[in-house]
């Protein structure tokens, strides 16, 4: 048996038990959940068997096509939106920080505003419908982006400069090459942030004023008091959160790669 | 030898004596940050009395000062203001006795971290106002709807930053404390406490941020009482759209005054945690 | 031994063998550079004057604090002076011109850390007006030249200090200057990649006829490495004596620092540092 080397029945029993260990409680609750609701009679707590069966029946895969298509459709827009300009911004203002010095109380104000006390706002000047959403996803999730894109601008060694200027490199490469991965770690932390506003928007907005979506479904069954109904669209906004945090996790690995071997190089 | 620029001065830097610059320097600032913003609210301004902006959805914000200052008047205003601060206050305070204790928990034993670190991650991506529905039908337009949703959204930012300050006690102190066998109870309380403070600290400022974020969008959407609730119902007529816009403001400067408030808590409480961090940084 | 590969052709430039006396390729000319500070303003330089002959290699020596990087700043154009002017063949430096290359002192600041060895080299090239292919193959001899052939796909920060060094030598090189500006490139590393670092840029020098200018405090690596040695004292500094190096093109960390006229040389310096600097 080879020594130290991770395919010994001692390695895959330790690694099996390491993902056990971090299931175990996550199972258990939903045990748990399942067992205390089986025979619940409360209207507000009905039994896990039959979410789970007004899940499929909602969502797989009658409305997914109506609700969440284009639930995920603004999401993606809005946030897209929001990281592009919030990039673009964010670097302009850290490249000259006499102008961030200049606006910083306007958007020190502009990020405090509760985005949520926008959505009537929102709806008188765009109406109902995907840009009223998509604006609203933006006016909340641009401020993290744009803000962390200046503060990680402003904090690149100046050595970076030093090195653009003294062997004359191109402004594009400086930006594209340089000045923009320099910041990336900022940048992706201030997307993180913007990713979980965005959906916390999308889904206010639905309730708000819209025709469709996931948010609206909950609504909707919630008004008409399709309980089980009510917690399947609960449980799949849970879900969808989850696997979007997933994605993001991935994005942020392959991104930020040569800044995690970094950082434990000189650990 | 000869020098090609003799008359030139010293690249554009005068002489200027010691701490007066200074001063005169934030006074320059200040002018041209309130000169921003008097320009921003100008452009506003223009843009709805031109008619390029229609004035049924944005109101002027010359109008939206003098409602304001109307309103300061009113009873109906101060007690809009007061449910969302009581609500929000004791949202905070909850998820605070709530969050920190088990974020030390679980900071301190890898085991328990390891066991809840799926659960967590799952809960805590779960967008707060999903649970808003459910908090209706359970207590309907009432100040615990909304408490419910605003200790949901602040738990799991504090939770974070509290496990986070517990990782990231520094091993020395640890060693120093293992050393002179200190007791358990001496060793959170003047190890580990101070050490996690200002992550925790941190964590109030974004719980902070966020439980406005909830108190405000459940009172809208709910009907509860407080800001949220009155721009609901403002924004229904268009004689009260300036008063919407009031609110919104309203809103905004509470956010600024308690994060503002917090920062200089924070630095109190946390004033040798500052000082040291500059002297390691030095 | 060295490390650096002298099987490579030498890259497209004459070399010049030292001793022959062209015109001076950089000068200073009465730079004084004055900082603005809480207290007032403090004269750091006051009137350098410096001729840099083609093919020579200057070292600017001098104590720590002395400006001795505020004077090489200016000498690339990253920096301009209060006072005076830099020439290069007779032309105001006002900015960073193409046919200087600088090396920095901290290479782990001056390195891309999300690029790789390779790319960081070929980084400053893509703004030259040269073809993919002679990029890649100026990259490829660059890195040769220093003896990192095998380390293109590595990341800085997956290799010690004196490679990081080399890998900044290499972008320079590959950038094909006329003179290469080094601040104290030498100082962050420990003595005995030091020794190595010194004979890889004589053999460098040699081959491919590059000005070098180096500035550093350490007076042993002055007058092991230089052609001439300018010796920058004072406060505010000035150029205090050029000296010439009489000790020949072949220079050898053991033998060449065991000679008489090296421990003369050493001591003359050494002395007009301390002497000067009541």
């Amino acid at each position: 048996m080879a020594f130290g080397s991770q395919v010994t029945t001692r390695g895959l029993t330790r690694r099996s038990a390491a993902l056990a260990l971090e299931l175990v409680v996550p199972a258990a609750i939903v045990v748990a959940w399942w067992l205390a609701s089986s025979g619940s009679t409360s209207l507000y707590f009905p039994p896990l068997s039959k979410i789970v069966s007004a899940f499929r029946q909602i969502w797989l895969f009658s409305h997914v096509g109506p609700d969440a298509g284009p639930s995920l459709e603004h999401l993606a827009a809005g946030y897209l939106l929001a990281s592009v300009s919030g990039v673009v911004v964010g670097v302009a203002i850290g490249l000259l920080p006499s102008v961030g010095e200049a606006l910083a109380p306007i958007l020190e104000a502009l990020r405090a505003v509760p985005a949520l006390a926008l959505v009537p706002a929102a709806v008188l000047i765009l109406g109902i419908g995907p840009s009223m959403q998509i604006g609203v996803i933006v006016s909340a999730a641009v401020w993290p982006v744009l803000l962390n894109t200046a503060d990680g601008v402003r904090g690149i060694d100046p050595q970076v400069n030093d090195v653009a200027r003294s062997y004359r490199i191109g402004w594009r490469d400086r930006l594209l090459r340089m000045v923009l991965r320099a910041a990336s770690p900022q940048i992706v932390a201030g997307m993180r942030t913007a990713l979980s506003i965005a959906v916390v928007m999308i889904v206010f907005s639905e309730m708000v004023g819209s025709t469709n979506g996931i948010g609206y479904q909950l609504l909707q069954s919630q008004r008409a008091f399709d309980i089980p109904g009510m917690w399947s669209a609960m449980i799949l906004l849970g879900i969808l959160g989850y696997l979007l945090n997933i994605l993001f996790r991935g994005f942020e690995r392959g991104v930020l790669a040569w800044h995690r071997g970094m950082r434990g190089a000189s650990d | 030898m000869t020098v090609a620029f003799a008359d030139r001065p010293a690249r554009g830097r005068a002489k200027r004596p010691g701490p007066a610059p200074v001063i005169g320097q934030r006074v320059k600032v200040l002018g041209i940050q309130t000169a921003c913003v008097a320009v921003l609210l100008a452009a506003w301004q223009l843009a709805v009395v031109s008619g390029a902006v229609p004035e049924s959805e944005v109101t002027q914000p010359t109008a939206v000062a003098h409602r304001l200052w109307d309103m300061l008047a009113t009873q109906e205003f101060w007690s809009a203001v007061g449910e969302t601060a009581h609500t929000w206050v004791i949202g905070l305070l909850v998820s605070l006795v709530v969050a920190v204790p088990l974020g030390l928990l679980l900071g301190a034993s890898t085991l328990l971290y390891r066991m809840f670190r799926v659960t967590i991650d799952f809960l805590r991506t779960i967008p707060p106002v999903v649970l808003l529905p459910l908090a209706l039908l359970l207590y309907g337009a009432r100040e615990q709807t909304a408490l419910l949703l605003v200790a949901f959204g602040s738990v799991w930012p504090l939770l974070l930053q509290t496990m986070y300050g517990v990782h990231q006690v520094d091993p020395v102190s640890r060693d120093v404390a293992r050393a002179y066998q200190l007791r358990r109870l001496d060793f959170v309380r003047s190890v580990l406490l101070p050490s996690a403070a200002p992550f925790v600290a941190t964590g109030v400022r974004i719980a902070a941020t966020m439980s406005l974020l909830l108190v405000v969008g459940s009172e809208l959407l709910g009907g509860i009482p407080g800001i949220g609730a009155q721009i609901a119902v403002d924004q229904t007529s268009a004689a009260q759209i300036p008063s919407m816009y009031a609110y919104v403001v309203v809103a905004t400067a509470l956010g600024v005054a308690v994060n503002l408030l917090i920062v200089r808590l924070e630095r109190r409480v946390l004033s040798w945690h500052s000082a040291h961090k500059s002297q390691q940084e030095a | 031994m060295t490390g650096f590969d002298t099987s490579q052709k030498p890259m497209t430039m004459e070399a010049l063998p030292t001793g022959t006396t062209p015109g001076p390729i950089l000068s200073v000319r009465g730079l004084s550079q004055r900082y603005q500070s809480r207290a007032g303003d403090r004269l750091v330089l006051d009137g350098v004057d410096l001729d840099i002959r083609q093919g020579s290699f200057a070292c600017i020596v001098g104590p720590s604090g002395a400006g001795k990087t505020t004077l090489l700043r200016c000498m690339s154009g990253l920096l301009t002076p209060s006072e005076g002017e830099v020439l290069l063949h007779g032309k105001p430096v006002d900015r960073p011109p193409a046919s200087l290359a600088v090396v920095f002192q901290d290479y782990s600041r001056s390195l891309m850390p999300w690029m790789s060895v390779e790319h960081n080299v070929l980084l400053p090239l893509r703004s030259k007006p040269v073809s993919k292919q002679e990029r890649v193959e100026r990259t490829r001899a660059a890195l040769a030249a220093v003896g990192l052939s095998g380390a293109t796909d590595q990341y800085p920060w997956q290799l010690s200090g004196g490679m990081q060094q080399r890998v900044a030598i290499a972008r320079a090189l590959a950038y094909q200057p006329e003179a290469l500006l080094m601040d104290e490139p030498f100082a962050s590393v420990d003595a005995q990649t030091r020794a190595e670092l010194e004979d890889l840029i004589l053999g460098v020098r040699a081959e491919f006829g590059v000005t070098v200018v180096l500035v550093t405090h350490d007076i042993d690596e002055a007058v092991y490495l230089g052609d001439e040695v300018v010796v920058l004292s004072g406060s505010p500094a000035r150029v205090r004596e050029r000296l010439e190096v009489d000790l020949g093109a072949e220079r050898d960390q053991l033998s060449t620092k065991a000679r008489p006229e090296f421990v003369a040389l050493r001591t003359r310096v050494l002395g007009l540092i301390r002497g000067k600097n009541a």
